[in-house]
């Protein structure tokens, strides 16, 4: 049987104190100790590692992490601990897929991949983290986004002027009415979006900044359904707090269907280098399977998986060098030795803005390193930065992205990293300086014949061209 | 052992990320008769210089930064209790409350810029995450703050940093405070709009712009 939420959050009140600092410096000590032990170095000629033991290497370090230092629970203050033999009940009971997605001919599932795998992944389509102007702006981009043929699901943004959208005077505050309400209006819009191009039971996703909120966007007419993915998990580096747990109280409540682990590395802070960062997304996963709301029952029924994440302390970008390297090796270790299926972030956030060549460079190396390592479903969109100003993302990126992803399954890693190394020599010197900042929604689209504007189409159809000339095959049916 | 020597030692003990051999090696020089403030400068301050140098090559790094730092404070105290208190003041380049905004827990990069000023010589209370404006402001107040930097990473709670500045102004103590912020969604321009006094686009720019700050103050 697996060990249960309402158990791990019993141990987040029980466990030995600690002050977070210590707990910090602790994964930093651990890990970087594991990396000798193992004789981890970093390579930074090899984008995408093809080594397979490497990767098992890792996903074993990444388990011992995982049992030494346990997750650190923000609100109590203390180090919850788990052991191996609870971590392995969980991996048994994984089913190698996941259903749930959505409903009705809408709906998906993701199934476990593994380097190479000819299997599609799942595609959340719409820039997530966006910011728009109105919500005519927002419901335009929902709907060219999920009306895609390689979209999948859609990620929502939020509008926030100016002017801003409570009565054309009130801005939106996390904590505060404002935030309940104006972000359920957005999920009402995706909604509707999703309803007005013929695929209503598309799944959607949201995340508000409190659980409060997140909890409030529930509403099987309007809002979040069962169907959807809602929750949470560890936050950055095997952290946990009430702010993630009691959305998957509530998730657990309103019966949804997905549920998932999360592992994520700060590369650069207390994970490390690229040589450990690695390690601490692995045990993420693992140690994020306990907060999942997942029973047995559920795994059965459901399926679970998990989710991987990479940051990098200093560039803005998810496709830097390291940042491919750790994401891919992390995928590679748990898609190997687990059968969770994997879902990964290739570059969802790249530094260059919409519209440009550099931004759809980082994109296709982030997304075709991370398929062709294993991952099963990754978000597209890409709001430059994480943080991107207004309208600053158009629906022809997300289709950019979605178009990559499922071109590149099948691909093997060899022929990825011949791919991403290319593409990397296109961009890697403009990561923190000298990147074009892009173009809005309203400069990329003819937004009352809502369509692509020419020139961009041209260039869009120019940047297939180059990436087909590196090797990557696009399908017809995606285009 | 010469100056010199001592001097290198000094760089070393920082490199070595060990709180005591920088404290040793501080009472070393000391013992020595190495102006404190040449010690500081041509001793400590140029291993600080090579972790910073060596972090943003992504060669070093954060646990490495708030070594370095503990390592730096250690042997700074050693210093000061041997010299004037005049001339320990100018070893100090400020006092500075940093925290992340209230329901914000992105604290990375918040803390990336805190330990790279803790390097840089500053006296650094650093509040955490999720910090309300009263205790922000209380803090600065009660340690006679330089500076208030507050770092935002969402939309929904950059307006927190404008918070400080009106709670500043309600009890009548701007003009006492510099007031920083930093963030993914904020910029030069937001910065102006809500009156605070300098910007950091990122943890190095951030440390540049403290610097002149307090060369200005």
């Amino acid at each position: 049987m697996v060990l249960t939420f309402w158990e791990a959050v019993e141990r987040c009140a029980t466990a030995p104190r600690m002050e977070e600092r210590e707990f910090n410096m602790k994964i930093w000590k651990t890990v970087t100790a594991l990396a000798k032990e193992y004789g981890f170095e970093y390579d930074n000629e090899v984008v995408v590692p093809t080594d397979g033991q490497l990767a098992d290497e890792v996903f074993e370090a990444g388990l011992k992490a995982a049992v030494e230092l346990g997750v650190y629970s923000r609100d109590t203050q203390r180090n919850v601990r788990f052991t191996e033999d609870e971590i392995q009940e969980f991996l048994r009971a994984a089913t190698g897929k996941q259903s749930g997605y959505g409903e009705g001919v809408d709906a998906v599932e993701i199934i476990h991949r593994t380097p190479g795998s000819t299997a599609e992944p799942v595609v959340y389509g719409a820039p997530q983290t966006a910011v728009y102007s109105t919500p005519e702006v927002a419901y335009k981009i929902y709907t060219l986004c999920a009306q895609e043929p390689s979209t999948d699901g859609i990620w929502g943004g939020l509008v926030i002027g100016p002017p801003p959208p409570i009565e054309g005077k009130y801005e939106i505050n996390a904590n505060h009415p404002s935030e309940i309400y104006q972000y359920r209006k957005e999920v009402e819009l995706m909604r509707k979006a999703i309803t007005a191009v013929g695929r209503p039971g598309m799944f959607i996703r949201q995340n508000a900044p409190t659980a409060q909120a997140t909890i409030a966007l529930a509403d099987p007419e309007f809002g979040v359904r069962p169907t959807d993915p809602m929750g949470g998990n560890l936050f950055e580096e095997l952290k946990i707090d009430w702010n993630f747990a009691n959305r998957t109280a509530f998730a657990i409540a309103y019966h949804t269907r997905v549920r998932w682990s999360a592992g994520h590395a700060f590369i650069g802070g207390f994970s490390g280098g690229p040589a450990t960062a690695p390690i601490v997304i692995v045990a993420g996963a693992l140690l994020g399977l306990f907060f999942s709301g997942a029973d047995d029952e559920h795994i059965k029924e459901y399926g679970i998986s998990t989710r991987v994440g990479k940051t990098h302390n200093r560039i803005k970008s998810r496709a830097a060098r390291s940042c491919i390297y750790v994401g891919s090796l992390a995928c590679q270790a748990l898609v190997r030795n687990t059968r969770l299926p994997v879902c990964a972030q290739g570059c969802d956030h790249p530094v260059a803005g919409a519209g440009t060549a550099q931004f759809y460079y980082e994109c296709a190396a982030g997304e075709i390193a991370s398929v062709a390592s294993g991952s099963s479903a990754n978000p597209s969109g890409g709001a430059r930065q994480f943080v991107c100003p207004t309208d600053h993302v158009s629906p022809l990126e997300s289709k950019w992205m979605g178009e990559i992803l499922k071109a590149s399954a099948g691909m093997s890693q060899e022929r990825a990293r011949g791919i991403v190394e290319v593409l990397l020599s296109r961009y890697e010197d403009k990561l923190e300086d000298g990147y074009p900042e892009g173009y809005t929604f309203q400069q990329i689209y003819d937004v009352e014949k809502e369509s692509v504007k020419p020139e961009f189409e041209r260039f869009y159809t120019h940047m297939k061209d180059e990436l087909e000339d590196l090797g990557v095959r696009f399908k017809e049916r995606y285009a | 052992m010469n100056e010199e020597s001592i001097l290198k030692k000094l760089t070393d003990s920082i490199l070595s990320f060990d709180e005591e051999v920088a404290k040793a090696v501080a009472q070393e020089a000391l013992d020595a008769g190495v102006d404190p403030l040449k010690a500081l400068e041509k001793g400590l301050k140029v291993g600080i210089d090579i972790v910073g140098d060596k972090f943003s090559r992504d060669e070093l790094f954060l646990p490495h930064l708030l070594m370095a730092a503990d390592a730096l404070n250690a042997a700074v105290n050693v210093l000061k209790k041997n010299i004037p208190r005049e001339a320990a003041e100018k070893m100090q380049v400020g006092t500075i409350v940093i925290a992340t905004v209230k329901d914000d827990i992105h604290d990375v990069g918040k803390n990336i810029v805190s330990a790279l000023l803790s390097a840089s010589g500053f006296e650094v209370h650093d509040l955490g995450k999720d910090v309300n404006v009263a205790l922000i402001v209380d803090k600065a107040v009660a340690v006679d703050a330089d500076i208030i930097m507050a770092s935002a990473l969402m939309t929904t709670t950059m307006r927190r940093q404008k918070g400080i500045i009106e709670e500043l102004e309600f009890k009548g103590i701007r003009d006492q405070f510099l007031v920083m912020v930093g963030g993914g969604p904020t910029t030069q321009e937001w910065a102006v709009k809500i009156g605070a006094d300098g910007y950091g686009k990122n943890a190095a720019e951030a440390i540049t712009v403290a610097k002149k700050l307090m060369e200005k103050k």
